[in-house]
């Protein structure tokens, strides 16, 4: 049997496996809190692998393997920079969040904010709406792109058939089992990635020869593979560091993976749901860039350095291979479905519920959601097919943009009560534009990453917009704030 | 006992290179060690030790030692657990020779050190890639501790 037959029926039959939970999920979501939140009834620990391997992405054994296999252990400023970022977020979000939004019954996370600034003019839908189309489509296409990388370096098929695979597998799961088929699918996938993460590791150490071996052999092809300062010093050093660090910015409040907050049954859950996803985190992190780092040995100069975990799978057994390949694909998959979700229940219930038919029974709802899934998972495979790009930057833009547009926002309104509608629209429109112009300019990819400027421009703005405009009442939101200060059964 | 393979070390001022094959002949100019021993796989974690300390007690001396790239390797894991009591024992004046294992005196009187051996990572790696990321893990335990159960 040839080795590609090898590879390719465990990772077949991984992707019937999936599909299937989205059969399997399809009748728990007849209701729309059903579709979008999975009856919010989240174990933490699904939450938490939701949450992290929806923030992953393909970027990881692509984008961060790639970076890896460039840098060494000065990948890890980057790294590590995202690490803050989540736990940043794991500090001071879940529990507060989970509380807000079971007070104010919201279901999607614009509504949460409609709710929380008692927006009446339904722009911050609007708002909200628009962003996600215009980060999250590019965000899904910079997925699919990862999954025409992968497919396309085992198998021997035409990018356009390794992207048509990728795009019904997930949409189909996607559009029938809604949220509750995304989590099971993604605490599944989590466990596949784990497990396949540090197997792979483990096999390219022993096959370097052992970790002193292996440090030998990347030394000899570049020394500077053994230190955190890539060869730089002074200030181009601090440059590079400072560059790193802005990028803590990018992962916190991104719809896609913030929603989990939401779910899980409880706010004391939320901090074991916070330190198993940390914990999941730094495991993924470790082994993606192990497999672009020790991958080097074999393969010191690989043209494009995002492919060497589909070219480290071919030293491996077929068989072995096949399943760490759908370890790939669940990354990819567990971010893609995410994303769908995301735009779709915002397409659905923001802008048709909010704007159009605000009687809308919950069936139509979720019916319009399945619909809404299929027409962006298409969307993000054209513009992916017409405009293929680096995986890695464009998660980084998109993931960026989100994170501006809401992030602020998010802490604002979890965190100061004087915050109200009109520091909201503020604050998420010129996040959203300071993201899109910064990127636009020349010093965007040398001095400091577009959401960080993003985040700073959001937080001026709401902050100032909220204290030249009447507040909210306060005595209300004192009571709301009260409750979402403690952890609550 | 499966045979007498070569395996040929030699070192150099600015890079010493421990392998076998084409790669080692081409790299060495200033010492030459040519050792002979029989293969004994029984051997075969002491060899791995006995690269790491290798490697070390060479950087200590001034040298930094590579393998020779991916395809001395296996020769190394078999053949230089026999050698590596005597090397380690000599490393500052390698010359040695017993039953079948040959070692060449130095011959230059350049000063050895720099390059590319002695694998290792400096502390700055180990802190970004292992401690500082652990830490990330450890404050979010205190806070599950706290107020999580």
């Amino acid at each position: 049997m040839s080795s590609s037959i090898c590879i390719a029926i465990p990772f077949i039959v991984y992707m019937i496996a999936m599909m299937a939970i989205g059969v399997f999920t399809f009748k728990s979501t007849s209701s729309v809190e059903g579709f979008a939140l999975g009856e919010r009834k989240l174990h933490p620990w699904v939450a938490a692998m939701s949450y992290v391997f929806s923030g992953c992405s393909g970027w990881m054994f692509m984008g961060a393997a790639g970076i890896s296999y460039i840098m060494g252990p000065g990948a890890w400023w980057m790294l590590l920079g995202y690490m803050i970022g989540v736990l940043f977020s794991f500090l001071t979000i879940p529990m507060r969040l989970r509380n807000y939004s079971g007070i104010l019954g919201a279901i999607t996370y614009p509504e949460f904010f409609v709710k929380r600034v008692r927006d009446n003019t339904n722009l911050i839908r609007g708002i909200c709406s628009l962003a996600l189309i215009v980060f999250i489509v590019p965000y899904i296409a910079a997925q699919y792109s990862a999954c025409i990388k992968g497919i396309t370096s085992l198998f021997d098929v035409t990018p356009l058939a390794a992207l048509l695979f990728s795009v019904a597998v997930v949409t189909i799961y996607c559009m029938l089992g809604g949220f509750k088929a995304v989590c099971v699918t993604d605490y599944i996938q989590g466990w596949v990635i784990l497990a396949g993460g540090v197997l792979i590791s483990a096999i390219l150490v022993s096959k370097a020869g052992g970790w002193g071996s292996m440090l030998a052999a990347l030394k000899e092809i570049d020394p500077t593979l053994m230190t955190a300062n890539l060869g730089k010093a002074g200030a181009a050093l601090l440059g590079f560091v400072w560059y790193s660090f802005t990028t803590v910015f990018v992962v916190i409040g991104r719809p896609h993976d913030t929603i989990r907050n939401f779910a899980i049954e409880n706010s004391k859950q939320a901090y074991e749901m916070a330190l198993f996803g940390q914990i999941a985190l730094l495991i993924n992190y470790w082994t993606s860039w192990m497999i672009g780092y020790a991958g080097r040995v074999f393969f010191p100069n690989l043209a494009d350095p995002e492919t060497i975990f589909p070219s480290v799978l071919t030293l491996i057994n077929p068989w072995i291979a096949g399943i760490l390949f759908a370890a790939l694909l669940a990354l990819l998959m567990s971010t893609v479905d995410s994303q769908l979700l995301s735009v779709a229940t915002t397409l659905s219930v923001d802008l048709y519920k909010g704007f159009i038919n605000k009687e809308a029974s919950d069936k139509k709802v979720v019916s319009l959601s399945r619909i809404a899934v299929l027409v962006v998972s298409v969307l993000g495979a054209y513009i992916c097919y017409r405009t293929p790009q680096s995986v890695m930057w464009l998660t980084l833009y998109a993931s960026g943009g989100l994170s501006a547009t809401f992030g602020p926002s998010l802490m604002l309104s979890l965190y100061w009560k004087r915050f109200n509608k009109q520091g909201a629209i503020a604050s998420m429109l010129s996040g959203l534009l300071a993201v899109i112009i910064w990127y636009k300019t020349p010093f965007r990819a040398t001095i400091i990453h577009e959401g960080l400027v993003g985040w700073i421009v959001g937080l001026v703005v709401g902050v100032a917009a909220s204290l030249m405009t009447e507040p909210i009442d306060q005595a209300q939101i004192e009571e709301e704030f009260a409750y979402i200060r403690q952890p609550h059964e | 006992m499966t045979g007498i393979p070569q395996v040929q070390c030699r070192l150099a001022p600015d890079r010493a290179s421990v392998g076998c094959g084409e790669r080692c002949r081409s790299s060495a100019h200033v010492m030459e060690v040519g050792v002979r021993l029989a293969m004994h796989r029984r051997r075969f974690s002491e060899g791995i030790r006995f690269i790491g300390r290798l490697q070390s007690r060479s950087e200590q001396a001034g040298w930094e030692v590579s393998h020779g790239g991916r395809e001395g390797l296996p020769l190394l894991r078999a053949y230089l657990p026999v050698i590596y009591h005597q090397y380690i024992r000599n490393i500052a004046k390698i010359h040695y020779q017993k039953k079948d294992i040959g070692f060449a005196r130095r011959t230059s009187t350049q000063t050895q050190g720099g390059g590319t051996m002695g694998a290792s990572w400096t502390l700055g790696s180990w802190l970004l890639v292992v401690v500082l990321p652990i830490l990330t893990c450890v404050v979010l335990y205190d806070q599950y501790r706290k107020y999580g159960r």
